[in-house]
């Protein structure tokens, strides 16, 4: 019982609330009145006027400020469950958010004239089961109110306010009960949050697929290949060489592989916290000319242009981007050997170009699964940011080109 | 029961599309006296003209191929031949989906390409011989994350009290001469009583047996 009183008193200040807040619309609108049904003004400025001040006065329900506003009022004083709200809500919602904001205010008004018309009414009542009714029933004229007295009106004072009680309680309970649906998230969001939970879920399923079909792959091959050679190590030295060769391949391929998935996921999980793991920062184009010096060093002749300021990348495309350019130097090196490389990074208001090229080694590709994992793996993240890529040998040279647009929430949803 | 050829040796194929994987098996294989790889396959689409010239005992089938996979494959077989090869299912990772149809597909025991290259060989050894289960626990485990599909096939099969002791006994991974020894009758005897429950349940392995079984609530995996 007293969690009901308690509910229905914070109710009972939200709706007041409401309630104050329409007091000016009121008086404008009571002024407004007066005017017209003075002959002496000017009808046209004042419609222009009433026009101005209606237009004013629709400005501020939309804002997502109020919405803002509205449901910080509605979680603490109406004891409803509101998600946070978004920053920018599209328009369906800026609606209801004003529709809630109206409601509110028509019910608030509801409120106030309930307790202007009980307050006095219980005083009178009072007054009058005191036996003084004279002076009150002059001033305002109730007739039904001056015929109450005696202990009758002792009784039906305590009952009015009962009722007020209980206009406030349905007020409020009806205002609850409708906050979720103005103020909630609208159908729109609910898709896109479930958008969004779906492309997470199949993201998260196309890793487990690709760790089982990758390093899954590799240790089923080591384990089976190193069980083998120890069963044979006296018979067949020959088989047991060709067996720690291949186990080392499959090890070697399958730590690549391990790479690029924990890649993945970790962009996955950077691409949402703006900030990352301050112990292993991460690197981006600003890193570039390190990576160009580092392959230099390894002796490869990197001829590398970079156009645009790196600075306005944003730094989610950033980072992926100074992997793809590393993946393909790696690439580069591994399948050419020393050759030299041309790589043209260009950052441009819509996003980022990046070209790298190389001449290709006679019989290439030696290892298209081994090329074809590395480049699987540019293109995954490309896919993700939503660029394009694009890889191919023409004329002798092997040729990788990948465009990733500037915006950095590239993953979509809300 | 036997089903060793004239050469007194196990023959066996290799079904995998990993050419590693049938390497390192063959050389498991092959270096037991007994037991010697005769065919290798890269396809389940391979499998049928292969089986009908070479006649293996027992085929280790990899369960996911790019054309034909391992379930088909075993299927084709079961619906080919009156006495198909043995086929063990090989795969990666207990957990496998395909493995459970697999096996109800028919196949006669499954096997993880992680197990012990002793055990391997001890596996190929214990489905040729067809009288008892291969790896009992890791069908139970299979079993107990499939719970619930099969009904209750067991109810209506109308097993004698003693059958359905034999059914728990096979489920706990005893052989028939074991069996024998347990429940103090002939080896013959216990053969029946298998050979009963087989017919009664409509399934043509101890395997299949033991999973309809564990599907009906039968026996419970814990």
């Amino acid at each position: 019982m007293t969690n009901v009183v308690r509910t229905t008193l914070r109710r009972g200040v939200h709706l007041l609330l409401g309630g104050v807040i329409l007091i000016p619309y009121l008086l404008l609108g009571v002024g407004f009145v007066q005017m017209f049904l003075e002959p002496d003004v000017p009808k046209v400025p004042l419609i222009v006027l009433v026009a101005v001040t209606v237009l004013i006065g629709a400005i501020p329900p939309v804002l997502p400020a109020m919405r803002h506003l509205e449901i910080t009022a509605t979680r603490n004083l109406l004891d409803v469950d509101l998600p946070d709200p978004v920053a920018d809500p599209p328009w369906e919602t800026r609606l209801l958010g004003a529709a809630w904001y109206v409601l509110h205010l028509l019910c608030g008004g509801l409120a106030i004239l309930t307790v202007l018309i009980v307050a006095p009414l219980a005083v009178m009542l009072i007054a009058q089961g005191f036996g003084a009714d004279e002076g009150w029933s002059s001033t305002a004229s109730m007739p039904i109110v001056d015929r109450i007295d005696g202990p009758l009106a002792f009784l039906a004072a305590p009952a009015l306010v009962l009722a007020a009680f209980a206009i406030f309680a349905l007020l409020g309970a009806g205002l609850a009960q409708l906050a979720p649906l103005l103020l909630g998230p609208s159908p729109a969001e609910l898709m896109a949050a479930l958008e969004t939970q779906a492309e997470e879920f199949a993201e998260r399923n196309r890793l487990a697929r690709e760790l089982h079909d990758s390093v899954g792959h590799a240790l089923t091959v080591t384990t089976v290949q190193a069980a083998a050679a120890r069963r044979v190590l006296e018979t067949d030295p020959e088989f047991v060489r060709r067996a720690l060769s291949a186990v080392e391949e499959a090890g070697r391929s399958a730590m690549e592989d391990l790479d690029h998935v924990l890649g993945v996921l970790r962009t996955g999980s950077a691409a949402d916290a703006a900030t990352d793991d301050p112990a292993g920062p991460q690197r981006t184009l600003a890193d570039l000319a390190r990576l160009v010096d580092d392959t230099r060093a390894a002796g490869v002749t990197v001829d590398a242009v970079v156009e645009g300021d790196l600075d306005t990348i944003p730094p989610a495309v950033s980072r992926e981007a100074y992997r793809i350019v590393q993946e393909c130097l790696t690439n580069a090196m591994r399948h050419a050997g020393p050759v030299p490389v041309v790589l043209r990074v260009a950052a441009t208001s819509a996003g980022l170009d990046l070209q790298v090229s190389n001449p290709m080694p006679p019989g290439m590709p030696r290892r298209s699964s081994r090329g074809g994992r590395g480049l699987r793996g540019i293109r995954e993240r490309v896919r993700l940011l939503r660029g394009e890529f694009s890889a191919e040998g023409q004329a002798g040279q092997w040729r990788v080109h990948v465009r990733l647009p500037a915006r950095s929430d590239a993953r979509g949803g809300a | 029961m036997s089903t060793e050829s004239i050469t007194g040796s196990t023959t066996v194929m290799l079904v995998d599309d990993e050419p590693l994987v049938r390497a390192g098996l063959r050389a498991i294989i092959d270096v037991e006296p007994d037991l010697s790889v005769v065919a290798e396959a890269s396809d389940g689409a391979e499998v049928g003209p292969i089986v009908s010239r070479d006649r293996p005992d027992v085929i280790l089938m990899d369960v996911r191929m790019p054309a034909v996979d391992g379930i088909q494959a075993t299927r084709l077989l079961m619906d080919r031949y009156d006495e198909p090869p043995r086929i063990l299912v090989v795969t990666t990772f207990e957990n496998d989906d395909y493995v459970y149809d697999a096996l109800q597909a028919g196949a006669h025991g499954f096997l993880l390409k992680r197990t012990r290259p002793e055990q391997i060989v001890q596996a190929i050894r214990t489905v040729v011989q067809g009288d008892s289960l291969v790896f009992p626990a890791a069908i139970r485990q299979l079993a107990a994350s499939r719970r619930g599909g099969g009904g209750d096939a067991l109810a209506s099969a109308g097993l004698s009290d003693r059958e359905a002791e034999v059914l728990r006994l096979v489920a706990a991974g005893l052989s028939n001469g074991e069996i024998a020894e347990k429940l103090f009758v002939g080896h013959e005897t216990v053969k029946t009583h298998v050979g009963n429950v087989l017919t009664k349940l409509g399934v043509r392995d101890r395997t299949q047996a033991v999973i309809a079984a564990y599907e009906s609530g039968f026996i419970s995996p814990r």
